[in-house]
């Protein structure tokens, strides 16, 4: 009689361990599913934007001076959407990229382009002087869009830290330029392939 | 001159200067323009 008791105490116990191990998986589960709708509900853009969601803080203000020498604030620009971007003027590949899709994205808009504002801020104090915040400008046919705004180490890393911008130099790296030139059979480039933009490009 | 490392993207401000959101490089032409236009009409 105690021997069978044994037997079904031990294996009452095995189940009643195994319901538990289900029930416990279930429930981290459900609060894991729960984190995470959470999370992708709160990044998700409101009325139909594409991007991250940033949640409507306000932007952090500044003031520095534009490739004409004006001075320019973020806060003049209240009342008129804005876009803010990070570059610099020598930077060989993502740069002139962001300048010539933001220049694009302008002319789609016409003559309403006139009422956004258009700020690119330098990363790198000591090339973006003014001659050459002015020649990339017109270089990217950008007059009449943006202030490419530059100034010192100091108050160019303000707007960094508040944007939360790391702009550093490389001194023991190297930079490069990425993508795959196809070339054909008879040795002529046929197309470049972008892997940072997945675009494709026929020369 | 040296090369620079440094983050990319762009912040899209609203009109009462809220930070409205982020695109990151891989934003195209019509997406940039999809979003000021909404942000041109909010």
């Amino acid at each position: 009689m105690i021997r069978w008791n044994w037997r079904l105490a031990s294996r009452l116990s095995v189940v009643t361990l195994a319901v538990l191990v289900v029930l416990i998986v279930a429930i981290i589960q459900r609060n894991n599913a729960a984190t995470s709708a959470q999370l992708n509900s709160g990044n998700a853009p409101p009325n139909g934007l594409q991007g991250t969601s940033l949640g409507d803080t306000p932007a952090p203000d500044f003031r520095l001076t534009d490739q004409l020498g004006q001075q320019v604030s973020l806060s003049q620009f209240k009342g008129k959407p804005v876009v803010l971007t990070f570059m610099y003027t020598h930077c060989p590949d993502i740069c002139p990229l962001t300048a010539q899709k933001m220049h694009a994205a302008l002319q789609m808009l016409g003559s309403s382009a006139h009422d956004i504002g258009v700020l690119a801020v330098s990363t790198d104090p000591r090339g973006d002087t003014r001659a050459a915040a002015l020649s990339f400008t017109k270089a990217h046919d950008m007059q009449d869009y943006w202030h490419y705004l530059i100034g010192t180490q100091t108050s160019l890393s303000h707007v960094w830290t508040a944007y939360s911008v790391y702009a550093a130099p490389q001194i023991h790296s190297v930079s490069h330029s990425t993508g795959l030139y196809l070339i054909d059979k008879q040795g002529r480039e046929s197309v470049f392939l972008d892997p940072q933009h997945g675009t494709l490009s026929h020369r | 001159m040296f090369s620079w490392t440094h983050s990319t993207g762009l912040y899209l401000i609203d009109k009462q200067g809220r930070e409205s959101v982020f695109l990151d490089d891989s934003f195209t032409p019509a997406q940039l323009a999809s979003d000021l236009k909404i942000l041109l009409n909010s």
